[in-house]
């Protein structure tokens, strides 16, 4: 029984009346069991030589012929213009990406310095915040605590709670029953 | 030459032993239809050259880890497909980051196209124009087929191996092979159906 690719083979021939009756009855039986072959005439055949018409065996440069009979010692060095090709495109883009990635990075960093520095020279006056903590040493705070505890009620101060202020011991205010 | 009548198995043998007229011996025979197949894959004659070149580089410096569990030619052709499709994968990510730099040089890659050809000198002009015009559109309509169905067309239809040995080049089940080599086909004829 022949096989797919001796069908393909023999079936070009029989299209050309080249085959005996053997042979003949060798394809029908390969194309009655061979589910690919069953139609093959119809799907494929001519595709295939038309293939083969048209592009025709081509054959490698004489430098390169050149480089693979010589001694491999010598016949391994790039002769061909694979290396330029890369060059050429794909890493002057990169090269030109990353340059313009670093341009921009430093002028980022040029003004984040700036811009500080231009606010001290021409101050805009502005209320302070509220949340700015003010540094208190430990020992004024317990003095403070210990004096408003002291006082009469009507007199007495509290400390401002969230949201007016995040740190109770920024500021602190007479009580609203206090007036 | 004495190692005329050698199989590719015996020559490989030879040049793993030391013999470095037996690798000579195997350039002679693979590197037409290497080329072939190399060329028909990447569509780019320079570019196949250098694959090929790659291709007989690891012959030379991986001929030991050859073992006679498949023919010579198997082996062979998994190491330029595999290289072919590395390029392949190398072209598509140059080709994303390029932009088009560069690579705008299409009268260039026409002259490339058509280096290897054979002028028929026979021919009128008006007939050789039309030849070209036919060729370049079956090189475009198989470089357009997806990978898997190029790979199986190229080696059957061109190259003309039988669908066993695609099988083991490809790594793929003999039945794959012959269904992916006529749904390629069929693409082909339905896209080349005005020249059939």
């Amino acid at each position: 029984m022949i096989d797919c690719s001796r069908f393909e083979e023999l079936f070009h021939q029989w299209r050309h009346g080249k085959l005996g009756e053997r042979e003949i009855e060798e394809l029908r039986q390969h194309q009655e069991s061979c589910p690919f072959c069953r139609r093959y005439d119809e799907l494929t055949d001519n595709v295939r030589f038309f293939l083969k018409e048209q592009l025709p065996v081509a054959y490698p440069s004489f430098r390169i012929n050149r480089a693979l009979y010589r001694s491999p010692l010598y016949s391994f060095e790039r002769v061909g213009n694979r290396a330029e090709t890369k060059s050429s495109g794909s890493w002057r883009v990169l090269g030109f990406g990353l340059a313009t990635g670093l341009a921009v990075g430093a002028l980022l960093v040029f003004f984040k310095r700036e811009v500080p520095e231009s606010r001290t020279l021409n101050p805009v006056p502005t209320a302070p915040s509220i949340t700015q903590k003010t540094p208190q040493e430990p020992a004024n705070i317990a003095l403070k605590e210990k004096e408003a505890d002291s006082l009469p009620s009507s007199q007495k101060t509290y400390p401002l709670v969230p949201p007016y202020s995040l740190d109770p011991h920024s500021q602190m205010v007479s009580s609203p029953s206090g007036k | 030459m004495e190692s005329d009548h050698l199989s590719d198995e015996e020559l490989i043998r030879k040049f793993q032993e030391g013999d470095e007229g037996a690798f000579q011996e195997l350039v002679e025979r693979f590197r037409v239809p290497l080329y072939n197949f190399i060329l028909r894959m990447l569509g780019d004659p320079s570019l196949a050259e250098d694959v090929l070149q790659d291709t007989f580089f690891r012959l030379w410096t991986s001929r030991h880890s050859y073992r006679e569990i498949a023919r010579f030619s198997t082996w062979i052709y998994t190491i330029a497909g595999n290289l072919a499709k590395s390029e392949l994968r190398r072209q598509k990510v140059r080709r994303w980051f390029s932009l088009g730099i560069g690579g705008g040089g299409g009268g260039q890659r026409d002259e490339d196209q058509f280096r290897w050809e054979v002028a028929d000198e026979s021919a009128d002009i008006q007939q050789e124009l039309e030849q070209r015009t036919i060729r370049k559109r079956v090189e475009e309509e198989i470089r357009r087929l997806p990978l898997i169905f190029r790979e199986v067309i190229i080696l059957r239809d061109l190259q003309e191996l039988p669908y066993e040995e695609i099988s083991k080049i490809l790594r793929i089940p003999l039945g794959t092979v012959k269904s992916r080599v006529n749904r390629g086909r069929a693409r082909l004829k339905r896209r080349l159906k005005d020249l059939l």
